[in-house]
Order: C-alpha cells, then sequence, then structure tokens
C-alpha cells in the first residue's frame, strides 16, 4: 500500500511528469534514434493532389499559423511549398499567398521560417507577380472572409510588399474566389474556409492542420467531402518531408513525439492501475 | 557551436526561464512571463494601428471619401470612457456584432448543416475497404445515438435507453481520439522552443 501511495505521489507531481517529458523530448532530438516511419494514407493522398496538379492551376494558400502553434503548422508548410515550389514554373502553376488574419507577422513565417529554409522562390525560377504573390493579410472575422471571397479587390488593394495589386500581372482576370482552383489553408479557421470560400464556390479544399483539430474541426467536413484531403502536426510533415525526399526538422522530431508518447501511454496505464487496485480495496 | 545571433541568444533564455516553471515557480519565470504579455499587448496594438491605417486612413488619403463613414462609426467606440455617453459606444459593436453573425449564419447553413447531412449518407467511393463500409454503417448510428443522448423530453429507457447509451459510447470515443490529439499538440508545442535551444542556439548538428 505504501508503494502504491509513492507512485500515485510520483505521478501525481508536476514537477516530475513535465521535466521527465522535456528529457524525454531532449534525447532524441539531440539524437535521434532513427524509428522507422509509416507514411500515413492522408499524406500520399495529399502528396499526389499537389504531384498531379494541372498546368496552370491557380492556388490560393492562406498561411496563417499562429506564433503559439507554428511548431505543430510550420514543419507541414516548409515541405508542401518546397513541393509546389518545385513543380510550379514548369507548370505554370500560380501562388497566391494570403493572410485572413489579424496579424500582418504571421505572414512574416514565410519569409524567415520558409523561404529561410527551402530558399527564395525566385531559386525555383518563379517571378515575383508572375508565378506568386504575397497578397498581405485582412483582418476581420466572417465579414473579411466573406467580402475577400466575393471581391478580392474590396479587400486587398495593395500586395504585403506595398505594390498596387493589379499591377501584378497573375492578378488579371482574378476577382474572386471563383477564380482559383484550388485552396490550402495552413492554421485555424478551417470551418471559416469551407464556410466562406469552399462551399459557396465549390472549391477543393487542402488542409495543413493541427494534430488536436482532425476530430473537431477537419475529419467531419472530410468525411463529407468539404475538404478534399488534409495533413496534420508534425507526424505528417515528416511523412511530407520524405514523400518530396528532403528530410528536414518534422524527421528529426518524430522519435522525440514517439519516447514522448510511450511515456504518456506508460502514465495513462499505470495511472488506471492503480484507480482500479483503489476500488478493488474499497477507498474512494 | 554556439549561435552568435543576439536574437537566437535572448529567444534561448527566455524559452529556459519560461520552462523553469516546471522546477517552481521563481523570478526569471515570471520575468519572462510578463515581458510576454507586454510585448503581446505592444505588438497587438501596433498591428491594430497598422489596420486602421491600411484599411481605414491609407484608402481615405487617396481619394476614397466613403471611407470617413466607418472611421466615424469606430470612433464612436470611445464614447465608453464617458458614463453620460457609453451607451453610444454601443452602436458600432451591435453594428459589428449584427452584420457579423448574419453573415456568419448565411453561410454556416449550407456549409455546416446541410454539408454535414449531405455527406452523412454520401454513396461509398471507388475502392472502398471493409473499413469504409463499416464507417458507413457507424457513423451514421453513432450521430443519430449521440442526437438521441441530448433529447430531454422523453426518459431514456427501454429502447431509446440502449440507443443513448450507444450515443453515449460515441461521445467517449470522440473525446479520447480527440485528448489523444491534443496531447500530441500540446507535446509538438514543446518541440519547437527546445529544437530552437539545440540546433539554433547549441548548434547541435542532427
Amino acid at each position: 500500500m505504501e508503494m502504491q501511495e509513492q507512485i500515485k505521489k510520483l505521478l501525481t507531481n508536476k514537477t516530475f511528469v513535465q521535466g521527465m517529458l522535456i528529457i524525454l523530448l531532449i534525447i532524441p532530438l539531440a539524437r535521434p534514434l532513427g524509428l522507422p516511419i509509416r507514411i500515413d494514407q492522408h499524406s500520399i493522398n495529399f502528396y499526389n493532389i499537389i504531384e498531379n496538379l494541372e498546368p496552370g492551376t491557380k492556388i490560393l494558400f492562406n498561411y496563417i499559423p499562429p506564433v503559439v502553434l507554428m511548431g505543430d503548422l510550420v514543419p507541414q508548410s516548409i515541405p508542401v511549398i518546397y513541393h509546389l515550389f518545385s513543380i510550379a514554373k514548369e507548370r505554370n502553376i500560380k501562388i497566391y499567398f494570403v493572410g485572413l488574419s489579424v496579424a500582418d507577422g504571421i505572414l512574416q513565417l514565410l519569409d524567415t521560417e520558409v523561404f529561410g529554409t527551402i530558399g527564395k522562390p525566385e531559386d525555383y525560377g518563379l517571378k515575383y507577380g508572375e508565378d506568386w504573390c504575397n497578397l498581405g493579410f485582412v483582418a476581420g472575422g466572417d465579414i473579411a472572409w466573406s467580402t475577400f471571397a466575393q471581391n478580392i479587390r474590396a479587400s486587398i488593394q495593395y500586395d504585403r510588399y506595398g505594390n498596387p495589386i493589379d499591377s501584378l500581372p497573375m492578378m488579371q482576370g482574378v476577382n474572386s474566389v471563383a477564380d482559383f482552383d484550388l485552396i490550402i489553408n495552413c492554421g485555424e479557421y478551417n470551418t471559416m474556409i469551407v464556410r466562406h470560400w469552399g462551399t459557396p464556390y465549390n472549391k477543393p479544399i487542402l488542409v495543413l492542420c493541427l494534430t488536436g483539430a482532425v476530430v473537431q474541426d477537419v475529419e467531419p467536413f472530410y468525411r463529407a467531402g468539404q475538404i478534399k484531403e488534409y495533413l496534420a502536426g508534425v507526424r505528417a510533415a515528416a511523412d511530407y518531408e520524405k514523400l518530396v525526399n528532403r528530410p528536414g526538422r518534422a524527421i528529426a522530431s518524430l522519435d522525440a513525439i514517439s519516447i514522448s508518447h510511450i511515456f504518456l501511454i506508460a502514465l495513462i496505464i499505470i495511472g488506471n492501475i492503480l484507480y482500479v487496485m483503489e476500488r478493488a480495496s474499497g477507498r474512494e | 557551436m554556439v549561435s552568435q545571433d543576439p536574437g537566437v541568444w535572448v529567444a534561448a533564455l527566455f524559452i529556459m526561464m519560461g520552462y523553469s516553471i516546471v522546477v517552481k515557480d521563481n523570478p526569471f519565470y515570471r520575468f519572462a512571463e510578463r515581458t510576454l504579455v507586454g510585448v503581446t499587448a505592444g505588438v497587438l496594438a501596433v498591428q491594430g494601428l497598422e489596420n486602421v491605417k491600411k484599411l481605414a486612413i491609407t484608402p481615405l488619403m487617396q481619394g476614397e471619401i466613403i471611407n470617413i463613414v466607418p472611421i466615424l462609426i469606430g470612433l464612436l467606440v470611445f464614447f465608453r470612457i464617458s458614463r453620460k455617453y457609453a451607451y453610444i459606444s454601443r452602436i458600432p459593436l451591435s453594428m459589428m456584432l449584427g452584420s457579423g453573425i448574419a453573415v456568419g449564419m448565411v453561410r454556416s447553413i449550407p456549409a455546416e448543416i446541410i454539408g454535414q447531412v449531405k455527406g452523412l449518407f454520401s454513396p461509398i467511393p471507388a475502392g472502398a475497404t471493409p473499413i469504409d463500409y463499416l464507417n458507413l454503417v457507424l457513423v451514421p448510428l453513432f450521430v443519430i445515438c449521440t442526437l438521441l443522448y441530448f433529447t430531454y423530453t422523453k426518459e431514456h429507457t427501454g429502447t431509446l435507453g440502449i440507443l443513448t447509451k450507444i450515443g453515449r459510447y460515441a461521445i467517449a470515443f470522440g473525446l479520447g481520439a480527440n485528448f489523444g490529439n491534443m496531447v500530441m499538440t500540446r507535446t509538438n508545442y514543446v518541440i519547437r522552443p527546445l529544437q530552437i535551444i539545440l540546433y539554433k542556439w547549441l548548434g547541435i548538428k542532427v
């Protein structure tokens, strides 16, 4: 009984649990164990959709990973944008980045985290204004999403770098969400994108989402066909890095995730065993 | 090789100060916490002003006189500081709320209700696996049972009791899956700061 009490005390000790978790994360991050990766079917489907894009496809890429969630979202966006850039020139694919959010800083992540890792679009032969553009951010909730969907120029007159959007050749003939062929969302607000962009204009949506958003925010729309495919979290990012054959930060962090999960599963099992033992001995 | 970039040093030190709460509450943690709150408030204030400049002032200066209307309506919010005229500040707020709810509702019915119900009874996709067939039965069953669980007009006994019990288990399965995903998300939150310390600050190569 005394041992049982001691284990219980240890498991409910915040410092012990959090400290162990951090140690178990640090070790594999510093020295990856190289545990095998099984590529998820969602990642394969996502990859195939991008790989088989038709020439001339116009992609609206809503890039809004909040800083606090960037650990889960940015690693996914890096191999996906790399994949898009790799095929964009050859197939004349146009990529329109935008940020339907309150913060301009988010779009800065494109320059720092994404282009800082995979290189600038120009390194892939893409020209600003012709092959890709950054339309900047639009603040506001439902109204901003709805207005942008109906009339882009009513929401945005200048791109992120201060150029009038009408001066960008790739904006000619692009007036609303109806003029795009594919929508990609990296961030939260998956419901908003389905509500204002996907369903009304019948546009396919690909989503890079948080692991925690899958069950409540993405899977219901995916099952209903309102979201075509999704990637979720660092695990999917590692899959994608493998698929585009460009190992990066996500693959390096998978061992840490696996080890930490084993630790958490062990805690849950021990906790439940203790609970059952306590009940058996007639204690509350 | 330890980083020479002062920005990386500041980031690493603040990450360590933040995580020092794991041991116990301490002045370093409190300093990091308060700095974060202050910096966030500052950034949001600047972004708010940028929004006003970008969306209202700049177009006004370029001759779009009509923009004076939303600017004036927005300024009404400041009547909040007067006790006597505070009620005026409710006008812009009610306009924002009203238009937001209206636009949201119009779009959410086809997307989040009709679209979801249609998806519930969608045809079997080509190349469906046995799991897809099983889901085809389980998903509508669980949806109906969960909805029944939240009906309060009849006592949950007999057949209804069995169905609502299935609904309760369906909710439990959903919450369990959600909890598992949330744990993974939270773990991922920690990985990014640790990567900054290990790879950017300490220069560890993997």
